[in-house]
This record gives C-alpha cells, structure tokens and sequence, in this order.
C-alpha cells in the first residue's frame, strides 16, 4: 500500500514534466500494487495495516482493510489507470493548456480515493474525502476558459460543500457519543449521527434530491474526467453509505423510506435521461438512474435483514455490491466513447449526430457492448447484477407482512418500468450518434480515433462481457464483501441453479444466432439501394427522426414529471420566415428545489447588505449604536 | 422436449395462419390455406436482399438475434404440458430481458435505415415496452405472491382455473385478459397496429420492418411469430383445469390456441384500429389489469371479501 501510494505521490510530483504518459505508467504500476493488497483482503488472506501516530487528542489513526472498502479500492484501482491512459491519449489534442496542473490534481484524486478507502479514523478518512473533492473540483475545472465549465465546477463545488457540512456534523456528533475517531468504536451509532453521515453521502452518491450536481458537472468535465467521476467518485458515495449502515440499526420504516427514495432517484434519473439531448448529460443523468438502483438493491437487503429473511438480504446486498462493479466498468466505458464522440465531432447535441458507425466503426461496436451492458439486457454485466437485484426484490413476496408483499410487487414493476424506460434512453443514444446518417457537417467528417483511445474502451468491454458471460466471477468477487456486512453467503442451491440455466441460455442463444447469421451469409445474394422513402425520391439527413420526435409518445406520458420549456417563433406573417424552435430540459430538483432555496437564503443575505455602506461615518455610527447597547445592557445587568 | 422444440417451429406458422383465415372467412372469402406462412417463409428464404446504402452491420445481424433470443425466451415457457425445457425460480426476469433484446435489437436496425418512418415505428415499438414491461412484471410478480417465487412453468401450473374457487376463475380470466392484450401489443395486432394497412404513418411493426427483404424477413416473420405463440402458451395454460392427464392437457392447450388465434382474426374482424396517439393510452391497460391480479390475489390470500 505504501509503495502504491507513494508511486501515485511521485506521479503526482511529476506532473510538472507534462508528460501524461509517465503519469499514466506511474499510475498503472501503483495499481497493481494496490490490487495485490485489494485482492488479497477479498480472498481472506492476511494483509498488513499501518497506524500513523497523528499529533494532539487526534491519537492514533489506523490504516487498513477490510473486504468492503478492498471491493472499492479494487474497482478504483483497475478504474484510475484506464482512466489515466484514455487521458494520456484524449489530452493529445490539447498539447499544451494547462496540462502540468491537471496531471496534479488528477494524481491528488487517485491518491485521496485509495486513501479513503484505507483510513479507518474519521479525520483521516474526512481529509482524504476533502482532497478528493478539491483535487476533483479542479480537474474539472479543465477547459476554465468556458463560462459553462466555471459555473458548472462551482456548482460541483459548493454541493460537494454543502455535503461536507453534513458530514463533519456526522462525524463530530460520533466522536462526541464514541470518544474517539476510530471507526472500529462506532458500533452501535445513534441515529442523528447516521443520518447525518447518511445525507452526507447521499449528495456524492446523487440520491435524491441531491443529485443535481451530477447533470452539470459531468458534460462539463474532459471526458476522462466525467469517466472517472461517473465510474468511481460517485461511488465513494455508496462506500460511505454501507459503511454507516453497517454500523448502526436501521429501522422498517427508514428503510422503506430508503427504498421509495432509491425508487425516485432511479425514476427521476432516468426520466431525464430519456428527455435530454446532450450525449454526456444522458450518461449523467443514467448515473443517476444506476445509484437508484443500487440503493435500491441495498434497500431489500435491509428489508430481508429485519424481517430475517437471509436469502432476500444475501441476493439484495450482492446486487447491489456487484452492480456497484458494473456501473463502474460500463459507465466508464461509456464515457470514453462520449470522448471519442466529441474528440472527432466537437460536437455533444444528440440532433447534430449521426451515422458515426460507418466511419467510427470499432467505437460504434464497443458502444453497442456499453449500451446493452447499461440496459442490461442478458449476456453483459449489467443484466446479472439487475436479476439478483430483480430476485430479492421477489422474495419480499413470501415474507408475512402484506405492507411487504404489495410493496415488493409494486418494486419489481417499478424496476421494470425503470428498466423499459433506460433501454429507451440508450437505444435512442446509440441510434441518434452511431446509426443512420449524419446530421451535421462535423459529424460527416468524423474519422476514427487513434488506437489508445479504442483500447481503454475495449478493455472495459471485455470486462462487462466476461463478468455477464461469467456471472460467477462477479458473485465470486463481491461475496466475500456480503459476508463481511454479516449477511449470508450468496451462493447457494438456488443461485447455482439459476447460473446453471443462464450458463446454458448464453451459449444457446449464440449458437443459434451464429448458425442462423452464417447460412444466412452462405444463400444471400444482395443488392444496394437508398432506403425505402415511401415514394419519396430523395430523402435527406435531416428528413431523419429528431431526438426530441423520438421519445414523442411517451414524453407526453412523463409531462408532469419533467419541466420542459420550448420556445416556438411561429409563422406571424404572409411571407415566409425563418422559424426557430428551442426545447429545453430543466431539472426540478435545480430549479425547483435547489434555486428557490439559494434565492431565499441569498434574500436574508441581501438583508444584511443592506446595512452594509462605503462611508466611514455609517460604520462610526454602528459602533456607537453598539457600545451604547453594551452600556445599556452593562448597567441594566449591574442593577 | 422435442415437442416442445418442435411445437415452437411449427406452431407460430399456423396461428398467423389461423388468424388470417379467421379474417377471411368472416369477410366472405375463401382465404389462403392455414399453412400459407410456411409457404411465404421458404419462398422468402429463397429471395436475395435489397439492403438499404445507409445501414450498416447491426442492420444484417439483427434478425438473426432476434430470432436466437425469441427462441431462447421460449425455452423458459411450457408447450404443450406442464414443462418448460429450461426453468429456474424467477426465470420470468430473463424471459422478458430475452424480449427486450429482441426488441432492441429490431429497432437498432430500424434507426440504422436513416428513414424517418421506421424511426417512427421504432419510436412507438419502444413507448409500447415501457408500459407493457412493468405489466408483464406486475402480473408475474402478482401471480408469484401465492406459493413463492417460482419458475414460469410452475407458476402457470399453480395458477390453473378451478371451477370450485371462484376467486381462480377470477385470477385465471384477468391474468389472461392482460396476457391477451399483451399478445395483441406485441404481435401488433388490430386494434394497436395493423399488420395489413398500406399507410406506412399507421404502422408500428411493419413500419420497423420496411426496409428488410429476403432472409431477414423470412425471420423477422418467423419471430414476430414465435413472440405471438409464446403468449398464447401462458394464456393458455391459466384456462385449463389441474389435474388432467398429459394427453388431455396437450389437447386442451392446442385447442385453446387455436382458439386464442381465432380470437385474434375475430377482434381485428371486429374492431378498427385505434387512433395511433391515443394508442399508448390502450397500452396501459394491461397495467390495470395486472393491478386488479394483485387485489384478486390479496383476496383470496385473505379468504375472499
């Protein structure tokens, strides 16, 4: 752990080189050396700890692992390095703006993340959470010279703050019922300190309704960046929630209240997601969609714990903490191939895309990979994490409270309607950027991105392929975690029957789809021709389905859920006119909720500036006004 | 299990073929023979291809993974007795995820042809899933809130109809219900799609389709098919009583499915199709139903009202 950790330093000091290359090796090599500890915690070996004697009543503080945070620290540790390499190659075409400060702050960030999931003292783990915040605040902050991107960051910034406050008071109220500063004393926490620990995650996680950062930060971010963010930042959220729960009792109520919540975030996430047209904003807005489900996922294993239930808790915990895995491997994946997208395009609208399959033909095929991973449709990762999920949720159908039962039933639809509704929204990505025909100059003159920037992408998608053609492998590597967090081992007759079926439908299904498509290329004989225009000659580009067309029916549906504002300049005249039409998604949680708040604080403040004044005599006077209160207040108090 | 096999590549054939003569014969004309499908698909597989210059590599492989994973869900479905080839508890998750990627799959070639109108039939196709999924869920997970989680195959032979309890024969006919206006959805079927009509605004399926010829469509067709078949085995087995022996069993369950495929003939026969943005509202139909499964079932979990 030291040597990894210490390489990352020397990467980091390195940043002043601008070499990205170095960074990203300095990186990797920490990686792996931070794996083999990681991989040897979650195989049940020894592994070392370290304590660090820290100065004054902050006593010692204890470096170590255990298999939760070593799941976490494996996914950062396999996630930093490919994100450093898609950045060695996505930072080519900026040769030199500002490179030495970013490879910092990004080195800072990785750094911070391996050292949150190592320190076991809550000041410790509390400094670490801040220079992850920060050093991520700037890394964002990459391309500063775009107002949007300084709005953005700030935005990240202050919630990221905002979160903070909740868990200093989280962590000052544990000290003051534990006395110390070490997790190992915190069994047992009161539910005030939880809570507030629990909010304070909530915000990196995106729950809502404190996901507003996440649409904002993420398309302003570099790509790799926004990988990074999605696929492993966000996810300290959900560390950090595990770690609380594990701490203290919850009871049915919080947790039902913790289920309707993931089921909203989920919803809300992805309802957005089907609505907005920037290609990054989508994968944001999925993120979000993903957390819901994960919280979800922990939700039941709650609800199994307390009702004793072991098999509903084991299926629920191991599809959240797999899904967890997933998430981080196709969204990153996802990300990458937004990057590739804009690397050749400049270009984010979803309207401006198209056809990009014919010229970007390796990224359209590993998009395809991500996009069936994300609507986990079966033979990627995605979909086995969502059955477990899918499976705990159904056996809260046996439990003996009715509450449960209907409650679990209307869960599974929930989760349907969900699921429906994600494939809509990645179908409708992939089709609008990879499929049809260009829609825009930029997008026509598109050509493939150089290798490194393929291979990063490719290594996530055989890792989202292995781990749904495998599901074992997955089940295998977050187990040890459920055991850990005192819930049942997994694997079991049950499950081993359901990978036994899936082990045979996969290759069933490849068989026939193989055998079908060859012979069907050994008989055809085939001619081109323009697509079928119902008789029209000469279909253009923009003759295509728009983005917003696209989810047409079904956005009528989702209206009142969604603020859309569209701005129609409609014929007024005899003549002919140029017309002009804007549709724009507003998040209520921002706009509604959020912007409100702001303006109402920023009122009690504007109170105060009131009385504030450039003259010298206005100051004398408060003074004056003071003293004589304090005479009053002296000689009233003497008497 | 090679009946059941053997079931599912006969069987969508002859329903499609059923439902057209039905429309036939209530519109006066003789109609082409039962076995008219057949016919179509081997002279389709013997047809070379028009492809359109815009479509790329998803546009040739998909329906052959339409076909693979339709033929996969089936496998987690019973035909003919009580027995599925494939099960596991919960298998309805990765029967309906097969669904789904048969969809998906089908409307990514769809958009690969850069024509507005397939988009559109896309775009319906994708609106009818996000309320049929839930549906689909709902009343399987309704149906599992008696006796457990189970696999397909024992579900729906838990589910039998019996005429001495009132509240299965209530269960059987709604789950049915909502079954069958899935099977008319996902076959696009009058009243919500019309596999006939010559408008290409007014079509959903066919519209997704438009562009494939030759082989692909031979088995476009067949799946299309095959989805139609599968639902009609879940209707059908809510409506045979427990209890019978496997002869019966098979016989009642061919005979229903003919007669859900006449059924099918007889609502097109009767009914126009609905008005096509007014359709979704159809669609979540199935939903209530679903919904009212779930109440029946806490009734007669609670000994009836």
């Amino acid at each position: 752990m030291i040597a990894g950790l210490l390489i990352i330093l020397l990467g980091t000091l390195l940043s002043f080189t601008r070499k990205t290359a170095v960074f990203a090796t300095l990186v990797s090599i920490a990686g792996i050396f931070l794996c083999r500890d990681y991989i040897s915690v979650l195989s049940g070996q020894h592994h070392a700890a370290y304590v660090l004697t820290l100065p004054g009543m902050l006593g010692t503080a204890e470096l170590s692992l255990n298999p939760l945070s070593a799941l976490f620290g494996l996914i950062f540790a396999v996630g930093i390095p490919l994100g450093a390499w898609y950045g060695h190659a996505y930072l080519a075409q900026y040769p030199d703006k500002g490179l030495g400060a970013h490879l910092f702050f990004l080195g800072l960030m990785s750094g911070s993340l391996h050292l949150l999931v190592w320190a076991q003292h809550s000041v410790l783990f509390f400094a670490a959470w801040e220079i992850m915040s920060l050093s991520s605040f700037f890394a964002l902050m990459y391309d500063q010279e775009k107002p949007e991107t300084v709005r953005s960051g700030l935005y990240y910034f202050i919630m990221m703050h905002v979160s903070a406050l909740f868990l200093l008071a989280g962590f000052a109220l544990s000290y003051l019922h534990s006395g110390s500063f070490n997790f190992s004393d915190y069994k047992g926490l009161p539910l005030l300190p939880a809570t507030l620990l629990m909010v304070g995650f909530a915000f990196k996680a995106g729950f809502f309704p404190f996901y507003s950062w996440l649409p904002k930060a993420h398309p302003a971010a570099p790509s790799h960046i926004s990988g990074l963010m999605s696929g492993l930042i966000i996810k300290t959220g959900i560390f950090g929630i595990l770690m609380v729960l594990n701490l203290c009792v919850m009871s049915p109520w919080l947790v039902l209240g913790f289920g309707i919540v993931s089921l909203l975030t989920a919803f809300l996430g992805v309802i957005h997601a089907l609505v907005e047209t920037n290609i990054k904003r989508i994968c944001a807005y999925s993120s979000i969609e993903n957390i819901g489900i994960i919280g979800l996922g922990i939700s039941v294993a709650l609800m199994g714990k307390i009702y004793g239930y072991p098999w509903m808790a084991a299926l629920g915990i191991c599809g959240a903490l797999l899904h967890v895995v997933n998430h981080s491997l196709f969204k990153a994946l996802l990300f990458y191939l937004m990057g590739n997208v804009y690397c050749q395009t400049h270009c984010l609208e979803l309207d401006h895309l198209g056809g990009l399959q014919k010229r970007m033909k390796y990224s359209s095929v590993l998009g395809l990979g991500g996009v069936m991973a994300i609507s986990a449709l079966p033979g990627f990762n995605g979909f086995v994490s969502e059955l477990l999920i899918y499976l705990g949720i159904c056996c809260g159908f046996q439990l003996g409270d009715l509450a449960v039962n209907v409650g679990s039933i209307i869960a599974t639809g929930g989760l349907a309607f969900i699921g429906a509704l994600a494939l809509f929204a990645f179908l409708r990505l992939y089709s609008f950027i990879f499929l049809g025909t260009a829609r825009s100059p930029q997008a026509a003159a598109a050509v493939e991105v150089p290798a490194l920037m393929l291979i990063v992408p490719a290594v996530l998608a055989i890792l989202c392929l292995g781990l749904g053609l495998f599901a074992v492998l997955g089940i295998y590597l977050v187990n040890p975690v459920a055991v850990y967090l005192g819930y049942p081992s997994v694997l079991s007759g049950s499950l081993w029957q359901v990978l036994k079926v899936l082990s045979i439908v996969i290759p069933v299904f490849f068989a026939i789809f193989v055998a079908l498509y060859l012979s069907r290329s050994r008989f055809l004989r085939k001619t081109c021709e323009p697509t079928w225009g119902c008789g029209y000659e000469h279909p253009t580009a923009r003759m295509q389905y728009s983005g917003n067309s696209f989810i047409g029916p079904i956005a009528y549906f989702l209206k009142p859920f969604m603020r859309r504002r569209t701005r129609l300049h409609t014929v007024t005249d005899i003549f002919p006119q140029q017309l002009e039409s804007h549709t724009e998604l507003r998040d209520f949680v921002d706009n509604g909720g959020i912007r409100p708040l702001v303006d109402k604080i920023a009122s009690v403040f504007r109170f105060f500036a009131r009385i504030d004044s450039d003259k010298t005599q206005v100051y004398i006077t408060y003074l004056l006004i003071f003293l004589i209160a304090l005479l009053c207040i002296v000689v009233l108090g003497v008497r | 299990m090679i009946i059941n096999v053997l079931l599912m590549l006969l069987m969508p054939f002859v329903f499609i073929g059923i439902v057209n003569k039905t429309k036939a014969v209530w519109a006066g004309r003789k109609g082409a023979p039962v076995w008219q499908p057949f016919s179509t698909f081997f002279k389709l597989l013997r047809k070379s291809e028009v492809q359109s210059r815009s479509t790329g590599f998803i546009f040739s492989i998909a329906p052959s993974i339409a076909v693979a994973a339709i033929f996969c869900a089936g496998l987690f479905v019973p035909f003919g007795y009580y027995r599925a080839i494939l099960s596991f508890q919960g298998d309805f998750i990765l029967f309906a995820y097969l669904l789904a990627l048969a969809k998906a799959v089908m409307v990514l070639s769809a958009m690969d042809t850069a024509s507005s109108f397939e988009g559109m039939g896309a775009s319906r196709e994708l609106s009818f899933t996000v309320f049929l999924e839930p549906a689909m869920f709902l009343v399987v997970a309704s149906l599992s809130y008696l006796g457990g989680l189970q696999s397909l195959s024992q579900l729906v032979a838990f589910h039998t109809i019996s005429i001495y309890d009132e509240w299965s024969v209530i269960i059987a006919i709604l789950t049915a219900l909502a079954l069958f206006i899935m099977l008319l959805v996902e076959g696009a079927r009058v009243p919500f799609d019309d596999p006939n009509t010559h408008l290409e605004l007014t079509m959903v399926h066919e519209v997704m389709v438009l562009d494939n010829s030759g082989i692909n469509l031979a088995f476009i067709h067949y799946a299309a098919a095959l989805k139609m078949l599968i639902y009609a085995s879940l209707i059908s087995y809510f409506l045979i009583p427990w209890g019978q022996s496997v002869l019966l069993v098979t016989t009642l369950y061919l005979g229903i499915v003919v007669g859900l495929a006449i059924l099918t003939g007889l609502v097109e026969c009767a009914l126009a199709r609905f008005r096509m943005n007014r359709n979704l509202e159809f669609v979540a139909v199935p939903l209530s139903v679903a919904i009212l499964v779930l109440a029946a079932l806490v009734a007669k979990h609670y000994g009836g009202i």
